[in-house]
C-alpha cells in the first residue's frame, strides 16, 4: 500500500531524483565507453538512452508494487569460475539448439530475467516461476 | 280440318305456355339462387375486408411490441453494462491497493521490449565502433619471402600448375587474419578498466569476440544495480534506507510486508 502510495506520486514528487539516476546511469555509460571506444557520445545517443533507462525505471516501480516478490536476476561470471547453462532461468542468444547447450558453460549474460515468488495475493512464497528468462551467451564449444 | 287444325294449334299453344312456364320457374329459380350466392359474396367481401383490417392492426401492434422488446433488450445491455462497470468500479476501489493487478504477461513483454531495445540502441551506435586501440600482427613481414612460398608449395604436396592458385588462397587467408584488429584497452583510464571489470569482468575476453554483448552486458548490470536493485527509483538513499528498515523489521514477523498491510486493512474495515 505504502509503494502504491509512492508509485501514484512518483511522477509529480520523484522527477528531480528519477532524473538523477537517468542522468547517472548515461553518465556512466558514456564515460566508460566513451574510454574504451573509438565513438563519442551524441545528443541523439544519449536521448535514446534515457528512453531506455527511463522505461526500465517504471518497470521496477510497477515491480515492486506487485505483492508477488519480483527479483531481477543477472548471473554474475567471474574469471575462472564455471557458470553452467540453466534452460529453465537462460535464454541462448548465439542461435543454437538448446539440445545442445546443456552442460555448456556461460560467456556473458546480455540480458536480465525476471523470477516471481509467491501468488499474486503475496502468499504461498514457496511458489517460484519464471516471468521472463536471462539472455545469455554460451562459450564455444 | 279446320278443327284440326284448331286443335292442333291448341295443343302447340299450350305446350308453349307450359314451355314459357318452365323456363320462367327454371330464370326466377337461377335468379334466386344468383342473387343469394351474390349476397353471399358480399357478405364474404365485407368478412374478408375486417379480417385484413384485423391483420393490419394486428401487423401494426407486433411491430411495436417488437419495436418495444428491441428497446428493452438494448436498456438491458446497458444496464448490464453499467452493472460490470460497476462491480469492476467496486472490485477496484475496495481492494486494498487500489490499483489493478498486473499480470505477468505485462512484466514479460515490459522487460522483451526493453531487452530488444537495448540491443537495437548498441547495434544502432556502436555496431561500425571498435573497441580499444587496435594492434596488428605483423607477421606477414617475417612471411613474405619468396622461399616461403616454395616452402608452401612444397609443403601442401600440390602440383606445380596449381601452385599459383594455392599460393593465393594462402596468402588471401593470411592477409585477413594477420590483419584482424586485436583490441588493446591497456592504455584506457585504469579507474574506468577497474570500473568495467567491475561490471563486466570478462569484458577482456567479450572485447575481441563480441563488443555488441560485452556493451549490452555493461548496460545491463548498470540498469540492474542501480534501477532494478533499488527500493523503490526517486527515493533519496536515507529514505529508501528507512524503508528497508522498516520491511525488515514487518518480514521478520514471517510474511511479506504487503500481506501484512492486507490484514491490518482487513481487520480495519
Amino acid at each position: 500500500m505504502t509503494l502504491n502510495i509512492l508509485k501514484r506520486e512518483a511522477d509529480q514528487r520523484m522527477q528531480k531524483e528519477t532524473a538523477n539516476i537517468v542522468d547517472a546511469v548515461v553518465q556512466k555509460v558514456n564515460t566508460i565507453l566513451d574510454a574504451i571506444t573509438d565513438i563519442r557520445a551524441t545528443e541523439s545517443r544519449d536521448q535514446a538512452l534515457k528512453v531506455l533507462v527511463s522505461s526500465s525505471i517504471e518497470l521496477s516501480r510497477l515491480l515492486v508494487v506487485q505483492r508477488a516478490v519480483f527479483k531481477v536476476i543477472m548471473p554474475e561470471i567471474l574469471p575462472h569460475q564455471r557458470i553452467m547453462f540453466d534452460p529453465s532461468t537462460m535464454e541462448d542468444m548465439g542461435g543454437e539448439d538448446e539440445d545442445n547447450l546443456e552442460e555448456r558453460e556461460l560467456c556473458c549474460v546480455t540480458f536480465p530475467g525476471i523470477i516471481k515468488r509467491g501468488d499474486e495475493s503475496g502468499g504461498h512464497l514457496q511458489y517460484r516461476n519464471v516471468i521472463s528468462k536471462a539472455r545469455i551467451l554460451c562459450s564455444p564449444e | 280440318m279446320e278443327s284440326e287444325f284448331t286443335r292442333e294449334l291448341d295443343k302447340l299453344s299450350k305446350s308453349e305456355a307450359e314451355t314459357t312456364s318452365f323456363w320462367q320457374a327454371k330464370f326466377s329459380a337461377l335468379n334466386q339462387t344468383f342473387l343469394r350466392t351474390d349476397t353471399e359474396l358480399r357478405l364474404l367481401r365485407g368478412d374478408l375486408e375486417s379480417r385484413e383490417q384485423e391483420r393490419e392492426e394486428f401487423r401494426s401492434r407486433y411491430e411495436l411490441l417488437a419495436r418495444e422488446i428491441r428497446e428493452r433488450d438494448e436498456e438491458i445491455r446497458n444496464l448490464k453494462g453499467q452493472i460490470r462497470g460497476l462491480k469492476e468500479w467496486v472490485s477496484t476501489s475496495t481492494r486494498s491497493d487500489g490499483t489493478a493487478r498486473t499480470s505477468d504477461e505485462v512484466f514479460g513483454e515490459g522487460m522483451a521490449r526493453l531487452g530488444n531495445g537495448l540491443l537495437n540502441w548498441v547495434l544502432v551506435h556502436f555496431r561500425r565502433g571498435r573497441v580499444g586501440e587496435c594492434l596488428f600482427f605483423l607477421w606477414f613481414i617475417f612471411w613474405g619471402g619468396e622461399g616461403v612460398k616454395g616452402c608452401w608449395s612444397g609443403w601442401m604436396g600440390i602440383l606445380s600448375s596449381e601452385v599459383e592458385s594455392a599460393q593465393g588462397f594462402v596468402w588471401d587467408t593470411l592477409w585477413c587474419s594477420l590483419l584482424t584488429p586485436v583490441p588493446d584497452l591497456s592504455k584506457s583510464d585504469e579507474g574506468i578498466l577497474e570500473e568495467l571489470g567491475r561490471l563486466v569482468p570478462m569484458y577482456e575476453d567479450l572485447a575481441s569476440t563480441s563488443k555488441v554483448n560485452m556493451i549490452q552486458s555493461l548496460i545491463s548490470r548498470l540498469l540492474v544495480e542501480l534501477v532494478f536493485d533499488a527500493y523503490f527509483v526517486g527515493l533519496s538513499s536515507e529514505q529508501a534506507q528507512h524503508f528497508t528498515q522498516v520491511e525488515t523489521f514487518l518480514s521478520s514477523f514471517g510474511e511479506k510486508i504487503s500481506v501484512i498491510y492486507m490484514v491490518t486493512v482487513n481487520k480495519l474495515t
